[in-house]
């Protein structure tokens, strides 16, 4: 029961990053119809970045939070005004599709080119720090992290919802010609958007560094995960990407504890098959 | 002329998540003819359309082809039993050349060519047939919406079809090119092709069709010769106002 | 009239002799190229533009963006492998035994998958690549991490093994022709004309008498069948295999090619591979061991920068440029399109004069 319950958390933890990522992805997908592919890059970018501010300046991996959002934004608003925005009128889903995976190849060899394959860590006081709750401990790293990222998550959802750059980006999600007719400019929603996605899955990144290990293959897991979140919780749904994300996490953690941790990315996987596959159905029934 | 119609549609109702576009429609396609179907935007009349071609099923009604029950056949089985359509919103074939697309249309079908020679003749005498042959290395996406729409057309013909769904075939093109198309509609109908068409132009529709289905909010409220419909007070009402007649271009 | 059925003989002469003077080279290469290091160049180019080849089948044809290629080059790979090492059974059979595997699998799982458009056939393919993948490590039959080695011995045409590099050579190279000639039969046959249909409308394939479903498993079997040919060949030439083959990179390799050299082109892959893989090899014996991730880096670069300013690809930027007017016109003596038409008409006994 306690390993259980254990397991529970863990999952749940770790499934918070999955929602944040997916929320990124969903942000960019639902306006501009693209599936970024380099969702999981940008994340191992924010956490070389963070490793950069923390060892240069001497700042704790979570005080970094806030420069690596506003970096990250502006690299996510170049990509988009130079590469992603004049490929869009192309039309061409491939192009597209592989701008993305260009760019996800770009960031982890550049990284590999620049820090090189081995693996790195930020030191923290309190990274062994346990709290415990009951019959659970949880990492002190793990639960700042998770309470920053739920903030984040609610910040994101009331962005969207309430404020007038967040009614516009859902405007241009539901009809970009509608949009630009009643006067929103689609390119500067564009470029927010992908802002925002990057800043999102750099700030992930971010909050990671205090308990996992830095390489430049690290954000790859994480991009196809945004991706299943994505999917699973419906594309544009902000909380359907939320729960998505703790339920993957959860799922992840069920699995390696009843069945084998080596099996827990394969049943991940052929559940997200049987997901996607079973929806289509019901979708095409309804029709 | 035979007396079992060509099409026949039987109380089809097609409802959208609790919204009901199309209202226990029933009406029949004489063969040899030419059958238009005309209504104010939101009538219904694309969805009718739709159903007809297979393109989604009913929620509730058969369709009906030569006394034969298609309603539930799939879209790509139609040019098998001999039917084609054209699409309001042009879908050529962007990357391929104006005779591609026309090759492509005539390897398919009933009467699918079976060598690339006999597919690509065959594309040219549609060509030449429909007025697009000087234009035929050109890229599709490169025309205007006049060749686009004459484009549907070609593309439909080379299945070699028996019964022709044309949807707005007219929409956005000047009086001329009106003209035009109404001449080539015609001559395929000369040749031995059933049309049905849904059209918003008026004097295409009166001048073309032998016999009128009006549409309004998803139901049948008129059906007969153009006079006949047009004479409908009812008709006149809520279609065309009251000065009844008038081109709508 | 003569003269035009002259000048298009001319003209098929002029292509016939450039296509036969260029296979002329690849034969001879092996002859006076001696090292080993620029051979095996060779053998990457020609199995790599074969898997560009077979993922441009779906990707530039059908407009299905597979990223799954690696997998089934891997499963392919594995399949062939264990039946020779386990039932013994001879490699060219093991080939065939491969692809017919790879096929099915691809049939099966990508059935239900089709009702599925646009960017969730990308994801399945994905995410189908990684389950087999992780699979493979943990299934003991499949050797796990460690993977299959083939045995070595001597050199034997029936056991498709070698100490030499030349024969892989020659192997590789009658691989990547004769897949270039079954694509390009397929390109003017119906199912490339029904996979191009699909590929810009799937409504107006459907409205045509295409069956969509039916023509993109047709695709996916045959680009997956070709995949797992690849696969054996690099098993046989590597003689060892292991799951890190199947990595989502590997797939994202295996795109590159057609995509820098033009996707909507046959030739694509070829005109591609031969540019990139050189290049990156290159990049890779020179600076790897300073800068590793060099050569990829240099892929994404390339990649990108076609995406950005020649949308079509090498091939595609040719298509419209000055240096093909200048090739057909004046090298090849390529007569104007009427001519050819003119032609073809004659042929059939002429309806014109």
């Amino acid at each position: 029961m306690e390993i259980f319950l254990q397991a529970c958390v863990n999952g749940l933890l770790m499934g918070g990053f999955y929602s944040l990522m997916g929320m990124g992805q969903n942000v960019i997908f639902g306006v501009m119809k693209i599936v970024n592919f380099c969702h999981g890059e940008m994340l191992m970018v924010g956490m070389y970045l963070t490793y950069v501010l923390s060892t240069t300046f001497g700042l704790d991996p979570y005080l970094c939070v806030p420069f690596v959002a506003i970096i990250m934004f502006c690299l996510g608003a170049v990509i988009q005004h130079t590469l992603i925005t004049p490929s869009l009128g192309t039309k061409s889903f491939t192009n597209l599709l592989f701008l993305t995976v260009g760019l996800g190849l770009l960031l982890s060899n550049g990284a590999l080119v620049i820090f090189g394959s081995e693996y790195r860590t930020i030191p923290t006081s309190y990274a062994q720090t346990y709290i415990g709750l009951g019959p659970v401990n949880i990492a002190l790293p793990r639960l700042i992290s998770f309470c920053v990222l739920v903030v984040i998550s609610v910040v994101l959802f009331a962005f969207l919802k309430y404020t007038t750059t967040g009614k516009q980006i859902r405007a241009v999600s539901q009809n970009p010609v509608g949009a630009e007719v009643v006067g929103i400019n689609a390119r500067r929603i564009y470029i927010l958007t992908y802002g925002i996605g990057t800043a999102l899955a750099g700030v992930a990144g971010a909050l990671l560094t205090g308990f996992y290990t830095i390489f430049p293959t690290a954000g790859a897991s994480f991009g196809f995960r945004a991706l299943i979140v994505v999917v699973v919780g419906g594309l544009g749904s902000i909380p359907g990407a939320f729960f998505a994300g703790i339920f993957l996490g959860l799922l992840e953690t069920m699995v390696a504890l009843f069945i084998s941790p080596s099996y827990s990315d394969l049943i991940v996987f052929i559940t997200f098959i049987v997901i996607l596959v079973v929806r289509q159905m019901i979708i095409i029934r309804r029709k | 002329m035979s007396n079992t119609p060509i099409i026949e549609v039987q109380h089809i109702t097609k409802r959208f998540k609790g919204l009901t576009a199309v209202k226990d429609v029933s009406f029949s396609i004489r063969e040899g003819a030419i059958t238009g179907m005309i209504g104010p935007n939101g009538a219904g009349k694309s969805t009718t359309f739709n159903m007809i071609c297979g393109y989604y099923p009913p929620t509730e009604g058969r369709i009906f082809f030569k006394g034969q029950d298609i309603t539930d056949k799939k879209a790509h089985e139609y040019t098998n039993m001999k039917i084609a359509r054209t699409f309001q919103i042009m879908k050529p074939l962007k990357n391929l050349s104006v005779l591609e697309n026309v090759v492509a249309s005539c390897y398919f079908g009933h009467a699918a060519a079976r060598s690339e020679r006999e597919a690509r003749e065959r594309a040219m005498e549609i060509l030449e047939f429909t007025g697009l042959f000087d234009k035929r290395h050109i890229l599709s996406k490169d025309m205007g919406t006049p060749d686009q729409k004459r484009l549907e057309m070609a593309r439909a013909l080379a299945t070699k079809p028996e019964l022709l769904f044309l949807d707005e075939n007219m929409a956005g093109l000047n009086p001329a090119e009106t003209e035009a198309a109404i001449e080539l509609i015609r001559q395929i109908n000369r040749s031995g092709v059933t049309i049905f068409l849904i059209e918003h132009i008026m004097q295409a529709v009166v001048s073309l069709c032998e016999e009128v289905i009006v549409l309004h909010h998803g139901e049948k409220i008129a059906e007969g010769t153009p006079e006949q419909v047009m004479n409908d007070p009812y008709v006149m009402e809520v279609y065309l106002g009251t000065k009844g007649g008038a081109a709508h271009a | 009239m003569s003269e035009n059925v002259k000048a298009v003989r001319a003209y098929r002469r002029n292509v016939a002799l450039a296509l036969g003077l260029l296979l002329l080279v690849f034969v001879l290469i092996p002859v006076f190229v001696k090292s080993p290091y620029i051979l095996n160049i060779f053998v990457l180019v020609f199995y790599m533009s074969t898997l560009s080849m077979a993922w441009n089948l779906l990707g530039g044809m059908t407009g299905q963006n597979s990223l799954g290629h690696a997998a089934y080059m891997g499963l392919g790979a594995y399949a062939s492998c264990l039946l020779i090492t386990k039932a013994g059974a001879n490699p060219w059979l093991s080939a065939i035994f491969g692809m017919v595997v790879v096929g099915l699998v691809a049939g099966v799982i990508f059935y239900p998958c089709f009702i599925l458009r646009g960017p969730y056939f990308t994801l399945v393919s994905i995410a189908f690549g990684e389950a087999m993948r992780q699979f493979i490590i943990n299934s003991t039959f499949f050797g796990r991490a460690s993977g299959v080695g083939l045995p070595f011995g001597r050199d034997s045409w029936l056991d498709f093994r070698f100490g030499s590099k030349v024969p892989y050579y020659y192997v590789g190279l009658a691989m990547v022709l004769l897949i270039y000639l079954l694509m390009k039969k397929i390109e003017r046959s119906r199912m490339g004309y029904a996979l191009r249909t699909i590929r810009e409308d799937e409504d107006a394939a459907a409205a045509i008498g295409i069956n969509p479903t039916k023509y993109k498993i047709m695709a996916v079997v045959v680009s997956a069948m070709v995949a797992a040919l690849v696969g054996f060949f690099y098993a046989s030439y590597i003689r060892y295999i292991d799951p890190d083959l199947m990595v989502q990179a590997k797939s994202t390799e295996s795109v590159l090619p057609a995509v820098v050299g033009g996707a909507a082109y046959v030739e694509g892959p070829l005109v591609g591979g031969l540019i990139m893989i050189p290049l990156s090899e290159f990049l890779r014996a020179r600076y790897s061991a300073m800068l590793p991730g060099i050569n990829m880096l240099l892929y994404a670069i390339a990649l990108l920068a076609v995406i950005r300013f020649r949308p079509t690809g090498i091939l595609g930027w040719y298509m419209h440029s000055k240096t093909k007017k200048f090739v057909d016109e004046k090298l090849l003596r390529k007569p104007p399109v009427e001519v050819f038409e003119a032609v073809e008409l004659q042929k059939r006994g002429g309806k014109e004069a």
